[in-house]
C-alpha cells in the first residue's frame, strides 16, 4: 500500500474520479454537483477550468466550457466553491484546464489562489513535461502534479515525465477527445501494465468511459477511473441533478464492487 | 532551452497524443531539410506547378501616385492557387508523403490554405479534410467551392467565434484522433514546434528569391520590407533570408478591425503573453487568459494569435509590427486595382495601406511589399458590402 496526497493505491480497490466543469451550469449547480459527486463515494475530484479553446474536449464537454464563460466565469469563484466545500470534505480535488488559464496572470497568482482555497493538485492537458518552470511554480505551492501518458507516448521517455515527480499518472485511453467511443481493451490493459512496471505510481484511467460495462471491464487493470463527458451532459440536461445521481450511482457500485 | 524556443516564445504545448507525432515529423524534417533529392523534387514542383520564381515588379504607377519612395511588389499573388500558401503546403505533402501518412488534415481561413493543401493533395494522390469556421464559410464562398471542386471534403466548425480559431481547434481534435494515420498541414508559422519553423522555411523560398532580384533589379537590398501578418506566414518568409541584413528594415501589418475601440487581429500591436494552440506567443485575450474574438475585414487575419517567431522579432525590435482598420485597408483594396491593375486580398490590402503613412521616405528608397495574395476571393464578399 502507498500513500500519496491524491489517491492512495489499495488492493482490490479501485478510486471513483468524476470531472465536472466549473461554473457550469451555474456556479450553485456546479457546488451541489460537487458535494453530490463526493457524498456517492468520489475518491477524487476533477475540476475542469473553462477555457475558450479547449482543444482535447469533445462536444458536450467543450460546451460546457462555453457555457461557464458565458455566465461570466470566473476562477475566484472555483476558489470560493472550493473552500466551502473543504469545510464539508477531504476529498482531494484537482483542477483541470488548458495552459493560458494557468499562466494568466501569473502562474504564481494561480497558483496561490488554488493552492489557499484548497485544491491539492493540477492537471494541465497541454503543458509539457518540458516546461518545468511552470510545474515547479505548482509543486511550490502544494499543488501535486499529474502526468498525461497517451497511448502514443514513447515508454522510454517515461524517465522524463517522472523527473517532475508526479503524484498520479493519468493514462488516456485513446486516440482522441473527451467523449469518443473507441475503447480497446486489449491496448490498455498492455499499457496499464507496462506503465505499473515502469513506476511505482498510481495509473488512473480516463477518456471515452460511460457505461457499467466499461467500468467492469477496465476496474482491475488501473487504480483510478475518470469519468467526465457522461457526467457533465447528465448536469447540462437536468441541473436538478436527479439524472446525474442516477447515472452514477451504478457506476460506483460497480467500482466499488 | 526548452525546445522550439525564439526567445520567450513558442514551445510544445499539446496533448500528449500527439508530440510522438510531433517528434517523428521534427526529425524527418531535421533529416531531409538540406537533403539533396527532397530540394530537387520541391524546387521542381515550385518551377513547373507553383511557376517559381514569382516577379519582382516595380509598381511604377503607384511610385508616382504616392509621390514618395520607390514601390515594387514581391508577386506572391501570381502563384498558382493565387497566394503564398501553395509554398507551405507542396512542402509539407512532401513530408506527409515520407511520413507514410495519406490522410491530410488542414484548418483555413480566408480558403486560401485550404485551396493550397487541397491543390497538392489532388496531384499527390492524397485525401484531404479541410476545417472551416462557419463565419468564414459565408464569407469565402468561392473558396469553399474550388476547395470542393479540387475533391477535397470541408468539415463546418459552429463552435466558439467559427472563424479561423475555432477551425484550427477542430482540427487538432481531428489529429489527435487520427494521429497515427494523418498528417496536420498547418497554414502559418503557428502551432507547436516544429511548425513555426518549417512553415517558415518552406515561405522563405519567396524571401530568398527577392534577395536575388532586388540585388539585379535595383543593385541593393530593399530598404523596406512590408508585409501583412495574421499568423504571419507570408511575412516570415519574406523577412527571414533579411534577418541578418540589418539595413532592411521589416514591418509586419497587422489587422486593426474597425477602428481603435475595436478587438481587431493585432496580437503583436494589442496583444499580451500566452498560449495558444500549441505555442506561447502573444495573444489577444481577457485577464483570466480565455481567448478574445477577433474582428476583421480579411478572413485570413481574423485571428487571435501570431507565430512565435514575430512576437520575438517584435521583442528584439528586429521588426516593427503597425496596425491598419479595415476603411484603410479597403481603400487600398481599390486604389491599387485601379492604380495597377493588380486586384489584392484584403489581407494584403493591409500591407498595402501602409504606403501612405511612408511616402515622406527619400524617393532614392526601393520598398518591397509582399503582394501575399490576389483578391479574387475577396471580390464577392466586397461587393455585398460595397457601399457604391
Amino acid at each position: 500500500m502507498q500513500n500519496t496526497s491524491l489517491i492512495t493505491i489499495k488492493d482490490n480497490q479501485t478510486a471513483f474520479i468524476p470531472y465536472l466543469v466549473a461554473g457550469h451550469t451555474s456556479n450553485e449547480v456546479f457546488s451541489s454537483a460537487l458535494r453530490l459527486l463526493n457524498d456517492v463515494g468520489a475518491d477524487l475530484i476533477e475540476i475542469g477550468i473553462p477555457f475558450t479553446d479547449p482543444i482535447a474536449e469533445g462536444k458536450i464537454i467543450e460546451s460546457a466550457h462555453h457555457h461557464a464563460l458565458k455566465n461570466d466565469f470566473v476562477l475566484d469563484d472555483v476558489c470560493q466553491i472550493v473552500k466551502k466545500f473543504r469545510t464539508y470534505s477531504d476529498t482531494p480535488v484537482i483542477a483541470m484546464g488548458y495552459t493560458n488559464s494557468f499562466i494568466n496572470p501569473s502562474s504564481e497568482l494561480i497558483a496561490t489562489k488554488l493552492s489557499e482555497c484548497g485544491v491539492n493538485g493540477i492537471l494541465i492537458v497541454d503543458l509539457p513535461a518540458s516546461e518545468k518552470s511552470i510545474i515547479n511554480t505548482f509543486k511550490n505551492n502544494q499543488l501535486n502534479h499529474v502526468q498525461l501518458i497517451a497511448p502514443t507516448t514513447q515508454l522510454n521517455l517515461i524517465e522524463e515525465f517522472l523527473e517532475n515527480d508526479p503524484a498520479l499518472i493519468y493514462y488516456i485511453t485513446q486516440r482522441g477527445i473527451t467523449g469518443s467511443n473507441n475503447l480497446n481493451l486489449e491496448e490498455i490493459s498492455e499499457k496499464l501494465s507496462a506503465l505499473k512496471k515502469l513506476s511505482n505510481k498510481p495509473v488512473i484511467t480516463g477518456f471515452g468511459i460511460k457505461t457499467v460495462e466499461d467500468v467492469k471491464n477496465l476496474k482491475t487493470l488501473t487504480d483510478g477511473i475518470v469519468i467526465g463527458s457522461p457526467i457533465v451532459e447528465k448536469i447540462s440536461l437536468d441541473p436538478s441533478l436527479t439524472e446525474l445521481k442516477k447515472y452514477v450511482e451504478p457506476i460506483v457500485e460497480t467500482i466499488k464492487a | 532551452m526548452n525546445k522550439g524556443y525564439f526567445g520567450d516564445y513558442g514551445g510544445l504545448f499539446i496533448p500528449e497524443t500527439l508530440s510522438h507525432a510531433l517528434n517523428e515529423l521534427e526529425k524527418l524534417y531535421t533529416e531531409i531539410k538540406d537533403d539533396k533529392d527532397f530540394n530537387l523534387q520541391l524546387t521542381d514542383i515550385y518551377k513547373d506547378y507553383v511557376g517559381r520564381p514569382s516577379p519582382l515588379y516595380f509598381a511604377e504607377s503607384l511610385t508616382k501616385h504616392l509621390n514618395g519612395p520607390k514601390i515594387w511588389f514581391k508577386r506572391e499573388d501570381l502563384n498558382h492557387t493565387g497566394a503564398h500558401k501553395i509554398n507551405n503546403t507542396v512542402g509539407q505533402a512532401l513530408l506527409a508523403k515520407m511520413l507514410g501518412k495519406k490522410r491530410i488534415i488542414a484548418e483555413t481561413g480566408a480558403g486560401q490554405h485550404g485551396v493550397a493543401t487541397a491543390t497538392i493533395c489532388a496531384k499527390l494522390g492524397l485525401e484531404c479534410i479541410v476545417y472551416m469556421g462557419a463565419k468564414d464559410i459565408e464569407r469565402q464562398e468561392l473558396n469553399v467551392f474550388k476547395i470542393e471542386t479540387l475533391g477535397a471534403s470541408i468539415v463546418p466548425v459552429h463552435s466558439g467565434t467559427a472563424t479561423l480559431k475555432d477551425a484550427l481547434n477542430e482540427a487538432i481534435r481531428d489529429w489527435v484522433t487520427n494521429v497515427d494515420t494523418s498528417h496536420y498541414i498547418i497554414g502559418s508559422v503557428t502551432g507547436p514546434h516544429p511548425y513555426p519553423t518549417i512553415v517558415r522555411d518552406f515561405n522563405a523560398i519567396s524571401g530568398k528569391e527577392l534577395k536575388e532580384q532586388s540585388l539585379n533589379q535595383f543593385k541593393a537590398l530593399p530598404d523596406m520590407i512590408i508585409a501583412c501578418v495574421g499568423g504571419g506566414s507570408n511575412a516570415m518568409g519574406v523577412f527571414h533570408p533579411f534577418i541578418e541584413d540589418k539595413t532592411v528594415e521589416l514591418i509586419g501589418v497587422e489587422a486593426g478591425g474597425k477602428d481603435s475601440s475595436d478587438i481587431g487581429g493585432a496580437s503583436i500591436t494589442d496583444g499580451s503573453t500566452g498560449v495558444l494552440h500549441g505555442a506561447k506567443t502573444k495573444i489577444l485575450q481577457s485577464n483570466s487568459g480565455n481567448i478574445l474574438e477577433t474582428n476583421s475585414i480579411s478572413a485570413g487575419l481574423d485571428y487571435p494569435g501570431v507565430g512565435p517567431e514575430h512576437a520575438y522579432l517584435a521583442d528584439i525590435k528586429r521588426a516593427k509590427y503597425v496596425k491598419i482598420f479595415d476603411d484603410e485597408a479597403l481603400e487600398a483594396f481599390y486604389e491599387i486595382s485601379r492604380i495597377e491593375g493588380i486586384i489584392p486580398a484584403l489581407e494584403t490590402a493591409h500591407a498595402l495601406a501602409y504606403l501612405k503613412k511612408i511616402s515622406a521616405l527619400d524617393k532614392s528608397k526601393n520598398v518591397v511589399v509582399n503582394m501575399s495574395g490576389r483578391g479574387d476571393k475577396d471580390l464577392y464578399s466586397v461587393m455585398k458590402n460595397a457601399k457604391h
